[in-house]
């Protein structure tokens, strides 16, 4: 990994077309400020993993769902039915 | 056309059931087309099945059916790559991807990464937003009355 040292308002290039600038330092907060090509989508690490280990687990195994699709197929019909 | 699926056995799709997701979506990025399938009549439930691996199979949810007050707000980088022009929003359509343990009662529903199609284009995306009040992780069912209450509800639309 490179390591660089920067201060407020100093910036890198990423490639020819990114740029990370340090906007602001307080405390143990960094804001970035990123100009990126549209086409690349830039995103907190975290709001990304957590989708993605979501979308991970919602994979279907199938039991569970049957019951949900019966239970709700079910309770419509009951009602349906009166 | 024939879709094979590990957990849904051989089905048969509509093309227009088909929907482009050009960068995948977190954790199956290299999937890149999908199957919307609704289930049943009432289209509050759908699969989201991949067309080229017959294991991934993922439950999609209408959100307002369960979180009336649900709100989604695209920038204009993820409308540019729905193909949305404009103020055109009108063939937007917005599901959250399920959870569904084996018992049902604790499904839930992922309203921090909605996934966006334009219907017209048939383009999605799954959104990754930059801040969100949302979780991965909301219970769709509040106890087993609620899930009674929303059935009945549904029937009588």
């Amino acid at each position: 990994m490179l390591i660089l040292t920067r201060k407020a308002n100093e910036s890198i290039i990423i490639g020819d077309n990114i740029r990370v600038t340090v906007i602001e330092i307080q405390g143990d907060k960094v804001r970035l400020g990123i100009d990126a090509p549209r086409e690349l989508s830039v995103h907190r690490q975290e709001i990304y993993e957590a989708i993605k280990e979501a979308n991970r687990r919602a994979v279907l195994d199938g039991r569970g769902l049957e019951e949900l699709l019966r239970q709700v197929n079910l309770e419509a019909g009951k009602k349906g039915g009166d | 056309m024939k879709l094979k699926s590990t957990r849904l056995g051989e089905l048969d799709i509509d093309e227009k059931q088909v929907i482009d997701f050009p960068g995948g979506i977190p954790g199956f990025e290299d999937e890149r087309r999908f199957a919307i399938i609704p289930l049943g009549d009432e289209a509050v439930f759908f699969y989201m099945h991949s067309l080229a691996d017959p294991d991934i199979c993922l439950m999609l949810a209408v959100p307002f059916v369960f979180f009336p007050d649900y709100e989604v707000e695209l920038p204009e980088e993820e409308l540019e790559t729905l193909g949305v022009e404009g103020e055109d929003g009108d063939h937007l359509a917005v599901f959250v991807v399920l959870t569904v343990p084996e018992d049902f009662k604790k499904t839930t529903a992922n309203l921090l990464g909605p996934v966006v199609i334009n219907t017209a284009t048939r383009t999605g995306i799954q959104f990754v937003p930059a801040a969100s009040r949302y979780t991965v992780r909301h219970p769709i069912f509040g106890d087993a009355q609620a899930l009674t209450d929303r059935a009945i509800a549904r029937q009588g639309l």
